[in-house]
């Protein structure tokens, strides 16, 4: 397939254009760091250092493949220095934010846990390969003095070898970036496996870790499948082991909420190793939807257990945050472990929130979450006594 | 299965295996079940039975809760033996590092004459019961060979500070030795502090010395149990300590009190009178049978129910301070806490099993001697040798791992010890065969005449006690001072 775009090649004295046509069917995008960005066009560097212009134009109108819709593209918040995807008939997508602390590499969509509140449902597809190589080129376009990168997926253990490979590259590549990654922990039952990524891993890198409860019927439950508790738990301790950072993770649901504070004790007596732990609220989207009825439950349900369990935990001097919910829900106290946990591109605030004093440190809701709070209270006064 | 919609995991049901665990009744209600690492539930009195009767529902979370606690398993082979391994290989941990405390009696002669002195006192100029030179190069030596990488050298007396010379001949020769032996080193020096001055206190300053004194409460009590060849120590205990709280910071001076008769009466005043003084912690510690509290008796014998009962009056008292704002620690309460509350190990010495006797502490004597502890000197002035390990140019391993060692740790652990092992505080506790020695006769003991058990298994039942009804903010409170 000839495909004609513009290709130009950086020279020290400006750009030069060649107009020429080259092959691109073994791939079906182009990914590039966005040099340019104007009305009409947005202008790519991609890893060979080619900068290509893509045009905004519909679909009738272009001589290329790759061209971006305008709706699409008015819908796009890109600015200069993030890389995207421009997939083939019109597609576009960011993968790399700019100046974000939110960034990531998205590696499957498969998993072999299937949680009730994943937001992010697995698919049972062959895209590991796929992902591979977009991720590749995403690494040899990042600064390398990023501070901050996530894996996740699905589960990223499932690349097996591949996921060494990337983070060896993190490893040599980008020695002081701390490498944030997203598992379930079950791998990690086999010793032999943890030893082995513990010499491929940056020392800075954490991987973070559910464990839904004290009890084994009821997180294996959560995550639907069998055994998940004891792969995780000696996982833990194979990962503690070996050297690796942890974070264990919480997500918060009608099946959990009653022994939060039995499960932060039991993290602290066996597995006080742990350099965080994170209390979550749901994001309300995909089987988190289709569950609602199992898992739904307010935060004012559940905030005495939390309180309890937070407090708990910081008192045995473990790091601890609340991410994902609206400040103006969370019990005072606790205000000092909330973190502005959701990305700046999925965060949203209600009417009320206009009213609010503290909308600067709320990080507010899902923009993303199919079912709303009802009882968004807007917090009229700052210095308020218990 | 549809997409997202939830299976009923298939639960085993039926027979389940017990692992070892302990337990106690701990007030009309309740009792504790303690495992093999200390873990712990409070559950209605009947439960162990339960449990044991295979009358659990396995469809109960409290069946998955003592699953979780190493309490029961639903195989032989528990799924999770691997991290009851890992627990119980942490809060043993405090053996790996064999001996960490040194302690360093260089001379028995003393300007005090207190009635409970667990060394008999030697007249303050007779310096035959002072360390030879040669003696502490070789105990030095000794030191060194411990695997430990953090030590603590400890100077005890007699007083000190009347060879003050001599402590810091071994520092200084401790300081270059340990250039080549790269251990990590506290000192420490037990003084009744009457003796400081701005020389020794710059050199505490400069080498990060801790001190500890001496302090039994108000004057009236402190007067009665600690005197002076000349007269009452009181003012100048206090005196030397407003002297040296100007110099060294309050953090690097902590002070002990022997619970005497006397003060068993003034549990309140007592605290008071540390806090008074500048400390946020105080170590409620019982008079022990030894030297001069061992002969004596009609002054010092009291029952130890009447310390458990003082103990207790001064803990509520402690814990109403903390919750009018207060930060004050009892430091027995807080060592035990650790135990209870923590995955971690302690160190201190009373408080171990296999006991702390070599494995934690060892005496290098005046006398040219080295002793299992402490206590072990203080028999050998009353003329019983049992616990001396050797001389001091003995070598390392005919001390630490020689014929004296074995006999000692023969009955040093409480999970061999009749009683003991299948108490359900055993974790919590403390073996101490010279303990043992002292008041029954033989190191292995008789527990229920033991005043030594009573007391820790009184004190331990009453914290847990605490924890469980916690309507004083127990719970908070103790766990800021763990
Ligand atoms: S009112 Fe809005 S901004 Fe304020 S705390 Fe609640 S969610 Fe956050
Ligand atoms: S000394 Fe007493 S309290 Fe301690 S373990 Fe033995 S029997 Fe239990």
């Amino acid at each position: 397939m000839m495909v004609g775009i513009m290709k130009m090649k950086y020279l020290d004295h400006g750009f030069k254009i060649i107009i020429e046509t080259f092959n691109m069917i073994a791939k079906s995008y182009i990914i590039g760091v966005v040099e340019d960005i104007d009305l009409h066009s947005i202008t790519l560097k991609n890893k060979e250092g080619f900068l290509i212009k893509i045009e905004v134009t519909s679909e009738n109108f272009v001589f290329s493949d790759y061209f971006i819709r305008p709706k699409k593209f008015s819908k796009l918040s890109v600015s200069k220095l993030d890389i995207i995807k421009i997939e083939k008939r019109g597609g576009v997508k960011i993968l790399f934010k700019h100046g974000s602390n939110d960034n990531l590499l998205f590696v499957t969509d498969q998993c072999n846990s299937s949680c009730l509140m994943c937001s992010q449902p697995p698919k049972n597809v062959d895209d590991i390969e796929y992902f591979y190589k977009i991720n590749n080129e995403i690494l040899s376009l990042i600064p390398k003095d990023i501070e901050v990168i996530g894996i996740s997926g699905g589960e990223p253990t499932l690349l097996g070898e591949k996921l060494n490979l990337i983070l060896k590259r993190l490893k040599l590549e980008f020695p002081n970036t701390r490498v944030h990654i997203l598992s379930n922990g079950r791998k990690f039952f086999d010793k032999n496996y943890v030893s082995r990524l513990s010499l491929d891993i940056n020392k800075l890198a954490t991987f973070g870790i559910p464990l839904y409860s004290d009890i084994a019927t009821i997180h294996d439950y959560v995550v639907q499948a069998k055994n998940a508790f004891y792969q995780t738990a000696i996982g833990l301790h194979n990962a503690a082991r070996f050297g690796l950072n942890i974070e264990i993770r919480i997500v918060i649901t009608k099946l959990n909420y009653e022994r939060l504070p039995k499960l932060a004790k039991y993290i602290f007596m066996n597995y006080p190793f742990v350099e965080h732990v994170a209390f979550m609220g749901v994001e309300y989207t995909g089987f988190a939807v289709v569950n609602s009825e199992l898992i739904k439950v307010n935060p004012d349900v559940y905030m005495d257990q939390l309180k309890e369990a937070v407090l708990f935990l910081n008192s045995m001097k473990i790091n601890t945050s609340i991410y994902n919910l609206p400040l103006c829900l969370v019990h005072r106290k606790l205000w000092p472990f909330s973190v502005k946990s959701i990305s700046d591109w999925k965060q949203e605030y209600s009417n009320d929130c206009k009213l609010c004093e503290e909308v600067n440190i709320c990080g507010g809701f899902f923009r993303t979450s199919r079912l709303k709070y009802n009882n968004i209270n807007p917090i009229l006064e700052k210095k308020y006594n218990e | 299965m549809k997409k997202g919609i939830p299976n009923k995991l298939k639960s085993s049901n039926g027979y389940y295996y017990l692992l070892p665990f302990r337990f106690e009744r701990i007030n009309q209600e309740k009792e504790i079940l303690i495992n093999e690492v200390g873990d712990y539930l409070i559950c209605d009195i009947g439960t162990a039975s339960k449990i044991v009767n295979r009358q659990i529902d396995v469809k109960s979370n409290f069946f998955g809760e003592l699953i979780s606690n190493y309490f029961i398993s639903k195989e032989p082979i528990p799924a999770l033996l691997n991290l009851l391994a890992n627990r119980y290989r942490t809060k043993k941990s405090f053996i790996d590092n064999f001996t960490g405390l040194h302690i360093f009696v260089l001379t028995l002669r003393c300007n005090h004459l207190c009635h409970y002195c667990q060394v008999s006192r030697k007249n303050e100029k007779n310096e035959l019961f002072d360390m030879q030179y040669e003696n502490i190069d070789l105990s030095i030596n000794l030191m060194f060979k411990t695997p430990s990488v953090a030590i603590t050298m400890e100077f005890q007396g007699g007083e000190p500070l009347l060879v003050f010379n001599k402590i810091k001949y071994s520092i200084e020769r401790v300081k270059k030795l340990n250039k080549i032996h790269n251990k990590k080193i506290n000192y420490v020096i037990c003084t009744n502090l009457t003796l400081v001055n701005d020389e020794i206190l710059t050199y505490c300053l400069d080498n990060d010395i801790l001190i500890s004194t001496s302090l039994d409460g108000p004057k009236n009590i402190h007067d009665e149990n600690r005197l002076r060849s000349n007269g009452p120590s009181y003012e100048s205990v206090v005196n030397a300590l407003n002297f040296a709280k100007k110099r060294i910071p309050l953090d690097r001076i902590s002070a002990l009190m022997t619970t005497t008769r006397m003060a068993l009466n003034h549990p309140k005043e007592i605290i008071d009178s540390y806090i008074e003084n500048g400390f946020n912690h105080i170590f409620l510690r019982a008079i022990s049978p030894y030297g001069f509290a061992a002969k004596n008796k009609n002054k010092n014998e009291y029952e130890t129910e009447k310390f458990v009962e003082f103990f207790k009056i001064a803990l509520d008292y402690i814990i109403k301070l903390n919750n009018e704002g207060v930060y004050f620690v009892e430091d027995y309460t807080a060592l035990i806490l650790k135990k209870i509350l923590t995955p971690f190990p302690i160190g201190f010495v009373d408080l171990q099993s296999p006991s702390g006797l070599i494995n934690g502490v060892v005496v290098y004597n005046y006398d040219g001697y080295v002793y299992a502890s402490d206590e072990a000197r203080m028999l050998a002035e009353s003329g019983d040798y049992s616990f001396r390990l050797g001389k001091i140019s003995d070598n390392y391993n005919d001390l630490f791992y020689g014929e004296k060692a074995k006999e000692i740790s023969e009955n040093g652990s409480l999970e061999a010890l009749p009683g003991c092992s299948e108490c359900a505080f055993q974790v919590y506790c403390g073996a101490d065969p010279i303990r043992n020695y002292v008041s029954q006769g033989d190191t292995v003991g008789y527990r229920p005449t033991s005043n030594h058990c009573f007391k820790n298994k009184s004190i331990i039942s009453h914290i847990i006690n605490l924890i469980n009804d916690g309507r004083n903010n127990e719970n908070e409170i103790f766990r800021s001072w763990i």
